[in-house]
């Protein structure tokens, strides 16, 4: 695996914690939103899982 | 409603026996292996994180904390975003050297069987609890539901069932290389149980206690406070230590390494796990809230935990609460099944299997085998207990939560597997130490104190003024930190041993271990009789027929490099058996190395193959080193010369492509002695290099088995002044061709100067001959007397056969010379050798044999006429003087490209294989003296070489003689 494929999970790590630890939870933390709104987050920290994770080539299929 | 106690536990058995039924046809093959082996089988399998306390105990969760529940499942979302850099690592690693547990990684990365003790002993503690609590879930579900039945008795009764469970269909096999597909597949459907239960709970939640999401919404409506609730310990409390612990143990829990690395078949599992396995979370999860609200209106005093089988109670139906206490059944002993396998695994391998075995066992698969299904009786034994102590005091939460943080403290020591070089084996085991002694402190601590099993005093957190909904979150940063700080600081103190850089490196690097010393055995023979009394004849025996399988070598192997690659295979077979501490023992006592025997060339090769089949890019310095080191090596691969270097340790470092053509042994003698190099040429580069001499020149077979002549050199590899030789350099320059061409030209000069000779000869003798001829003409004439005339015709005949002599060589002086050239033509190669045939009919010879001519008609060449006609006329008076009568001789050409290819063949003589060299040197010949002047083929041979031709001779003493000439068919 290259090193932009780690990056990008670093990377999608990083920002998936800091929209959940930082001040940042705030802006989907809110009960205005519904009681579904952590589901739609995590639905998409999913998408981005499964995103990072396709294999690039032949070698990883 | 309630329950018979006997019909619940009768339907409980039905279930695990339609798991087992499951699980052996799935070992059977009756379920297909394109189902078995189905990705998402293995993703789903990884639903056993979700246990009792997902099951039951979320929605208490949730009502005391609202969304932080949460967490526990978005932390195993977060550890899924790192599945290509973590997950498949790990997963490599327990592949390709056969780790079956956490326990098996950290020693095989530390080389320490301490930090696989303290490993295995950690997660024994962490677990047992919480073991204990799916137990209680299970025996209070139960109760629930009848109302009855003494909690020991149901939970000994669960615990009997899911020990012959993991003991039929989890401990079958002994080695980690051979995967329990039924296990997998049970628990993947334990997983759909679990999904599918909760789901109709919610289900039932929302339709039959809030009549659909109409109700639902106006409920929520009236009750804003609900969703207030759920988002309040979001904004206001901890939430990312949480995060952190459930991170941690989606892929560091007994039961989820075991499913995701240790039963995976392939990377497509996980590629399918890192999304798939947070979906199900989330499906999972997606009730629990309307189920929370749902009981706050139907039992607003009952227990929260309890909600998923309560509020199904309350309306009469009979197969909804059966089939959630079913769905409890399933998250619970999927649960126990797969983590007391796991911590048994750990337990035979660490803490059984660490001490040599002196004694040889009489079937070491069989004691494997039946050890381990001993450890997990054992195992539950100990949660059963720790269930009987336990009893009801805990909410199922909090011992999950703790158990989360005692998982969360091998974190440091993974980011040392995977990442940090310089992280050693006693910095681990000393950071581990530190992070569980403050997980007792912080963490397990408080619990026994609120569960009134310690005194207040224990409860330090309490003592600090940690607020209460803070306090795991202050023992998990503190633990882990301290854990960190003192691993980090151990490590940087003091460098790793080189087998931990070395370890570091095929960890990180994901390399081979490099060879360092000279294997002692020869054979796999010896192999078997080195293992025998550790591990039994029969055992060491099929060890070896296994690895000799793997590595595709023949019992007949003895090339070092080879039987080091056996050696390894060995050593990852045996650390799937064993373990790896285990394995490094029994093979580095039976297999011994010597390290002080350096092996450069075995060095180099394994060096050589990593860096080229590296899937890590190089970046700058590294990157133009390697560039350079193919561009040398390239240089040495394409010289002309045959290259062999030599290392100190008399080892073939070196073999080059024209070493390989020019002896035809292949590149694979590299790494071994250079005595061992197949005969002819090992022996000879072996005495070469032990000459004290720096040049030869001899003759030995060339690759393609024809004699050469070679010239070796050689030279020393010079170090610092002082050291020791690096070795030597051998060079072997095939010089076969240029010695035949130089004497070919030695020939043609010898032939010229022949040439010359007789030139001047001629010259000199012509006109004494003229004079002779003269006066033997005139005396003829003037005598009476018969006899003197006859004398005098006597020296008349001598006189002119040495005139035809001297005009013979004269025309082999000349030839190629202007004045023997006639202009050159194009002319019918038929009609020049039936000329040729007519003139050697005239003088007699040509009668009394069969000339055949059967060129093609077609067939034209281009050159001087009469000069070819003389080559013709030339070679069928030797095939006439070397037949017998009657006999045939045949004339016969074909195109070939450019040239005419023609061949004159006879039956007769034949000419001896010593003379075939010389039979176109001038006055040499096999006739009588008188019969020949031995030039005709000497004129032969230098008309068609000045025609550009080439002339071949092919015969043998008796069997007949065939010349081939080629000339040209058009000018050049």
């Amino acid at each position: 695996m290259n090193s932009r494929w780690r990056a990008h999970a670093w990377l999608g790590l990083g920002a998936a914690a800091l929209l959940l630890v930082s001040p940042l939870k705030l802006s989907w933390a809110r009960p205005g939103l519904g009681w579904m709104a952590p589901f739609g987050l995590w639905l998409a920290l999913i998408a981005l899982g499964g995103w990072l994770s396709r294999p690039r080539g032949r070698d990883d299929l | 409603m309630t329950f018979d106690s006997r019909v619940l536990l009768a339907i409980a058995l039905v279930y695990l026996g339609v798991l087992f039924l499951l699980a052996e046809a799935t070992e059977r093959g009756w379920i297909p292996a394109r189902v078995a082996r189905h990705p998402w089988v293995s993703a789903l399998s990884l639903g056993v994180y979700a246990s009792t306390w997902s099951y039951y105990g979320s929605v208490g969760f949730a009502g005391a904390e609202g969304f932080r529940f949460l967490t526990i499942y978005l932390g195993v979302s977060l550890a899924c975003l790192l599945v290509p850099v973590v997950w498949l690592r790990v997963l490599r690693l327990s592949r390709d050297h056969q780790l079956a547990s956490l326990a098996d990684l950290f020693a095989f990365r530390y080389r320490s069987a301490h930090v696989g003790v303290a490993v295995t002993l950690f997660l024994l503690a962490g677990s047992l609890p919480y073991l204990a609590q799916q137990i209680r879930a299970v025996a209070a579900s139960v109760h629930i539901l009848t109302g009855e039945g003494s909690p020991a008795f149901l939970g000994l009764a669960f615990c009997l069932l899911v020990a012959a469970f993991a003991v039929l269909f989890g401990a079958r096999h002994v080695t980690a290389r051979e995967k329990h597909s039924g296990l997998v597949m049970a628990i993947a459907f334990e997983s759909v149980m679990k999904l599918v239960a909760l789901l109709s709970v919610g289900a039932f939640a929302l339709f039959g206690v809030f009549d659909g999401p109409a109700g639902l919404a106006a409920w929520l409506r009236a009750h804003p406070e609900a969703i207030d609730e759920l988002y309040r310990p979001v904004r206001e409390g901890p939430w990312g230590s949480l995060l952190l612990v459930s991170f941690a143990a989606a892929f560091l829990l007994p039961r989820q390494y075991h499913m995701a690395f240790t039963e995976a078949h392939d990377e497509r599992s996980l590629r399918t796990a890192a999304w798939l396995f947070p979906l199900f979370l989330l499906l999972l999860n997606l009730s629990i809230p309307i189920i929370l609200w749902a009981g706050r209106v139907e039992l607003p005093s009952g227990d929260p935990d309890a909600y998923v089988l309560t509020i199904t109670l309350r309306h009469g139906s009979l197969w909804l609460p059966v089939f959630i206490f079913l769905g409890g059944v399933s998250a619970a002993s999927a649960m126990v099944i797969v983590s007391v396998l796991a911590l048994a695994s750990m337990c035979l391998n660490h803490l059984i299997l660490r001490r040599r075995r002196s004694a040889v066992e009489t079937d070491l698969y069989a004691f494997l085998r039946w050890t381990r299904r001993l450890l997990v009786v054992v195992i539950l034994a100990a949660a059963y207990g720790l269930f009987l102590v336990i009893g009801e005091n805990q909410r199922l939460v909090e011992l999950g939560l703790v158990s989360f943080v005692a998982v969360a403290q091998f974190l440091p020591g993974l980011a040392g597997v995977l990442f940090w070089r310089r992280a050693t084996g006693a910095a681990v085991v000393s950071g581990l130490v530190v992070g569980i002694a403050g997980w007792l402190l912080f963490a397990v601590a408080p619990l026994l104190v609120r569960s009134q099993y310690l005194h207040v005093a224990f409860d330090v957190p309490a003592f600090l003024g940690v607020p209460p909904v803070q306090s795991l979150s202050f023992a998990t940063f503190v633990s882990l930190g301290a854990n960190a700080l003192v691993m980090s600081w151990l490590s940087l103190r003091r460098l790793p041993s080189a087998e931990e850089a070395e370890m570091a490196r095929v960890c990180i690097d994901a390399g081979e271990p490099l060879p360092t010393g000279r294997l002692e055995l020869e054979s796999p023979g010896d192999f078997t009789a080195a293992l025998a009394p550790v591990l039994g004849i029969d055992v060491a025996a099929r060890e070896l027929a296994r690895a000799l399988a793997d590595t595709e070598l023949s019992a007949d192997e003895t090339h070092p490099a080879e039987l080091r690659r056996l050696r390894d295979q060995l050593q990852r077979n045996l650390s799937g058996l064993l373990g790896p501490v285990a394995a490094e023992g029994i093979i580095g006592a039976g297999l011994r190395v010597d390290p002080g025997a350096r092996s450069v060339g075995e060095k180099m090769r394994a060096l050589e193959g990593q860096l080229v089949a590296s899937a890590t890019r190089h970046h700058d310095l590294a990157a133009e080193l390697d560039q350079v080191r193919r561009y040398l090596r390239d240089v040495l691969e394409d010289l002309p010369v045959g290259v062999c270097a030599v290392g100190p340790d008399e080892d073939v470092v070196l073999w080059n492509r024209a070493m390989t053509e020019i002896t035809g042994v292949a590149d694979g003698v590299a790494g071994g002695a250079i005595a061992r190099v197949p005969p002819p040429w090992g022996p000879i580069l072996d005495a070469f290099a032990r000459d004290p001499a720096s040049a030869r020149k001899l003759t030995a077979p060339r690759g393609d088995g024809e004699p050469g002549r070679f010239h070796l050199r050689k030279s020393r590899l010079a170090r610092a002044p002082g050291e020791d030789p690096a070795g030597q350099v051998v060079l072997v320059e095939d010089r076969t061709e240029r010695e035949s061409l130089e004497a070919k030209l030695e020939h043609h000069e010898r032939l010229a100067l022949i040439g010359q000779l007789a030139a001047s000869v001629a010259h000199e003798i012509g006109n004494p001959l003229a004079a002779i001829a003269s006066v033997a003409q005139n005396l003829q004439s003037e005598q009476r007397d018969d006899d003197v005339r006859q004398r005098l015709q006597l020296i008349r005949d001598q006189v002119e056969r040495i005139g035809a002599i001297v005009k013979a060589m004269v025309v082999y002086s000349r030839a190629g010379t202007s004045a023997a050239l006639s202009p050159a033509s194009r002319f019918s190669l038929g009609e020049a050798v039936d000329e040729a045939v007519s003139l050697v009919r005239l003088d007699g010879r040509g009668h009394v044999h069969l000339i055949h001519n059967l060129c093609a008609r077609d067939l034209h060449l281009y050159g001087d006429r009469p000069r070819i006609i003389q080559v013709f006329i030339n070679l069928l008076h030797n095939a006439c003087d070397a037949s017998p009568a009657e006999q045939a001789i045949e004339v016969r050409a074909q195109p070939g490209g450019e040239r005419a290819l023609i061949e004159i063949v006879d039956r007769g003589a034949g000419v001896a294989p010593e003379l075939r060299d010389r039979i176109f040197e001038p006055f040499f010949t096999t006739k009588e003296p008188g019969k020949g002047t031995g030039l005709g083929l000497s004129l032969v041979y230098n008309i068609v070489r000045d025609h550009a031709g080439t002339l071949e001779v092919d015969s043998g003493s008796g069997q007949g003689t065939t010349i081939r000439l080629s000339l040209p068919m058009e000018g050049v």
